[in-house]
C-alpha cells in the first residue's frame, strides 16, 4: 500500500466511531415491535385534487390538466425574459441591511420545509406514507456553536387513501414526530456577501464551508443553489440585487410565470433550473417588489430513469409535475441564544405543532395519487 | 428468544458495519455518513428476517443509508470534532470533498481500503469499467490536490 493510500485509509477510520450494535438496540429497542417514523426523503403532493367515483381515464385527463395550470409553465418563457425580470426586481430591492451576527450572536433563520414519511408496522407488511410540514429554525454564526430543531406543523396528510387504508389495518398507530435536531446547515457568511454580479462565483468559491460544485453536480446548479441559500440567510437589499443580477447570468435560468407558495400562501414569480437526468427542476418563487425569496422547491418536470435496483424502501410513485419537496422562507433575525426560547422580538406566530402522541387523524390523503 | 436474534445482530453488525460505515462515510462525509450507516443498520434490525437473507448485504444497506441520509443541501463535511487524532492529514479534508461522490466512494474503497472494482461496482450500480474511471480520475484530482508524485 501507498503512503496516500493509508492517509487515505488512517484519514476516513480515525474519523468517526464505530456504529455498534448496542447503540442500535437502545435506538430500536425491539424487532418485533416497529414504532419508529422513519424520514425517508423529503418530498409532498400538490394537495389539489380529491376525486371519488370517477374512472381512471377522466382521473388521467383531470390530473394533465390541472398539473399543467400552475404558473403557465413553459408558456414561451425564455432566459431573456428571466433576465429582464430579474434586473427590474433588483432595481426595486429597498435598502436593507445585511443580517451579520456579532460576536457570541447567531443567524436566525425559520422555515417550513415538507417532509414524507413513511412507517411500517405489524400486522400490515406495507409501509404507510403521509406528507407534512416542519418548523426548521437554524442558528447559525461563525464563531457560535450551531444549533438546529425540526418539528412538524399543521396537520399531515396520508399520500393516498391506501395509506390510510394500511394505517389502519396497522391499529391506527400514533404518528412518530415531536422535536428532532439534526445536522446544521452551513452558515452563509453575507458580511462579504458581494455587491457586483460579477463578483459572485469567486466569493462561492471562497466559502469553503458550503456545498461544492461536485456535490449539487453541475455548475449552474452550484450556483443558483448557492445564491438562493445567500437570499434567504440574510443577504442585504442591495447584495439580493446583486444575486438577481447573477442569477439572470446563470444558463438555463427561465422566467416561468406566477405561482403561490404551499406553507405561506405567498404570491410571486416563479424562475426555474432544470437539474439534469433527475427529472427536477429547482423553483424560486421572488416577491417582485421587495426581491424576497418567498419558497425553494423542487418540482418533477420529467420523469426521472427507473433505477436499475429495487430500492429497499419503495416510496410513492412520482408524477409530472409533483412539487417533490419545497422550503417556503418564514423569518430571519439576530439572536444572542442558540435555542427556540430566546427568539428575536420580531419573529412571527407559527403554526401549532402536531400534536405528538395524540390520536388526531391525519388528513384522508389523495385520491388520485398511488403508493406501492 | 430475542437474545438470540440480539446476538445473532450483534455478529452481523460485526462483519458487516466497517465496510458499510466506510462506503457512506467516503460517498457523504463523517457526520452524514455516520447517521447513514446507523439508519441503514436500524432498518436492519428492524426488518432482521429480511436483512439477514440478502444477498449482498452491504450495496443494499447502503442504498438503505442513502434513501434515509439528509436533505441533498446539507454539505458534505468532513470536519472533526476537537476529541479526534490531531495527526490527521488536514489537506485531505478539501481534496475529497471535491471529488464527486463516485470518486470519492472509489478511491476511498479501492486504494484505502483494497475493495475490487466490481465491488464497488455492485455497491454503486454502476459498471466496472465506470468505477474505474471514477478512480482514474479521483486518484489524479487527489494526487494533484494534494501534490503528491507517485506511480500506484
Amino acid at each position: 500500500m501507498t503512503e496516500l493510500n493509508e492517509r487515505i485509509r488512517d484519514f476516513i477510520d480515525t474519523g468517526v466511531t464505530p456504529v455498534s450494535a448496542e447503540e442500535i438496540f437502545v435506538a430500536r429497542p425491539s424487532v418485533q415491535v416497529r414504532t419508529s417514523a422513519e424520514r425517508v426523503r423529503p418530498r409532498v403532493r400538490r394537495r389539489l385534487l380529491v376525486l371519488s367515483g370517477v374512472v381512471a381515464l377522466v382521473i388521467a385527463i383531470v390530473i394533465v390538466g390541472l398539473v399543467t395550470v400552475p404558473g403557465a409553465k413553459n408558456a414561451g418563457v425564455t432566459p431573456a425574459s428571466a433576465a429582464t425580470f430579474l434586473e427590474s426586481v433588483a432595481a426595486k430591492a429597498a435598502t436593507e441591511s445585511p443580517l451579520v451576527p456579532g460576536p457570541g450572536q447567531y443567524l436566525y433563520v425559520a422555515t417550513i420545509e415538507s417532509a414524507t414519511f413513511g412507517q411500517g408496522q405489524h400486522p400490515s407488511p406495507k409501509t404507510f406514507w403521509f406528507d407534512s410540514e416542519e418548523l426548521h429554525q437554524v442558528w447559525t454564526s461563525p464563531t457560535a456553536p450551531d444549533h438546529q430543531s425540526y418539528e412538524i406543523v399543521g396537520r399531515p396528510e396520508f399520500v393516498s387513501a391506501a395509506d390510510r387504508a394500511i394505517w389502519v389495518i396497522d391499529g391506527s398507530p400514533l404518528l412518530g414526530s415531536g422535536n428532532s435536531e439534526g445536522p446544521t446547515p452551513p452558515y452563509y457568511d453575507v458580511a462579504g456577501l458581494p455587491t457586483k454580479a460579477l463578483e459572485m462565483v469567486a466569493y462561492f468559491k471562497s466559502q469553503i464551508y458550503l456545498p461544492t460544485e461536485s456535490w449539487y453536480g453541475s455548475l449552474p446548479s452550484w450556483e443558483f443553489g448557492t445564491a438562493l441559500g445567500f437570499l434567504q440567510n440574510g443577504a442585504s437589499s442591495a447584495q439580493r440585487a446583486a444575486l438577481l443580477r447573477f442569477v439572470a447570468t446563470i444558463p438555463g435560468v427561465r422566467l416561468m410565470g406566477h405561482a403561490t407558495s404551499i406553507a405561506t400562501g405567498q404570491r410571486g414569480s416563479v424562475i426555474a433550473l432544470p437539474q439534469g437526468r433527475s427529472g427536477l427542476t429547482e423553483e424560486a418563487i421572488f416577491e417582485p417588489s421587495s426581491s424576497i425569496l418567498i419558497e425553494d422547491r423542487y418540482v418533477f418536470t420529467t420523469l426521472p430513469p427507473k433505477p436499475k435496483v429495487t430500492s429497499p424502501l419503495p416510496g410513492p410513485t412520482p408524477f409530472v409535475n409533483e412539487i417533490q419537496s419545497y422550503t417556503d422562507f418564514v423569518f430571519a433575525g439576530i439572536t444572542r441564544v442558540n435555542s427556540e426560547y430566546s427568539l428575536p422580538k420580531e419573529t412571527p406566530k407559527f403554526p401549532p405543532v402536531w400534536p405528538f402522541g395524540s390520536v388526531r387523524e391525519p388528513l384522508p390523503g389523495w385520491l388520485g395519487s398511488t403508493s406501492k | 428468544m430475542e437474545e438470540t436474534l440480539r446476538k445473532e445482530f450483534e455478529a452481523f453488525v460485526h462483519d458487516i458495519e466497517p465496510s458499510l460505515r466506510r462506503a457512506l462515510v467516503a460517498a457523504y462525509g463523517f457526520e452524514r455518513g455516520r447517521d447513514a450507516t446507523a439508519e441503514a443498520l436500524g432498518w436492519a434490525w428492524e426488518h432482521w428476517d429480511r436483512a439477514k437473507e440478502l444477498d449482498n448485504k452491504i450495496a443494499y444497506l447502503f442504498r438503505v443509508g442513502q434513501s434515509r441520509s439528509r436533505d441533498k443541501k446539507t454539505p458534505i463535511t468532513f470536519e472533526r470534532g476537537e476529541s479526534s487524532d490531531p495527526w490527521f492529514d488536514p489537506g485531505l479534508i478539501p481534496a475529497l470533498a471535491s471529488l464527486t461522490e463516485h470518486q470519492r466512494v472509489a478511491v476511498v474503497l479501492v486504494n484505502g481500503f483494497d475493495w475490487k472494482l466490481r465491488e464497488v461496482a455492485e455497491l454503486l450500480d454502476v459498471g466496472i469499467s465506470t468505477v474505474q474511471s471514477h478512480l482514474e480520475r479521483g486518484m489524479r484530482s487527489l494526487r494533484n490536490a494534494l501534490e503528491v508524485v507517485e506511480n500506484d
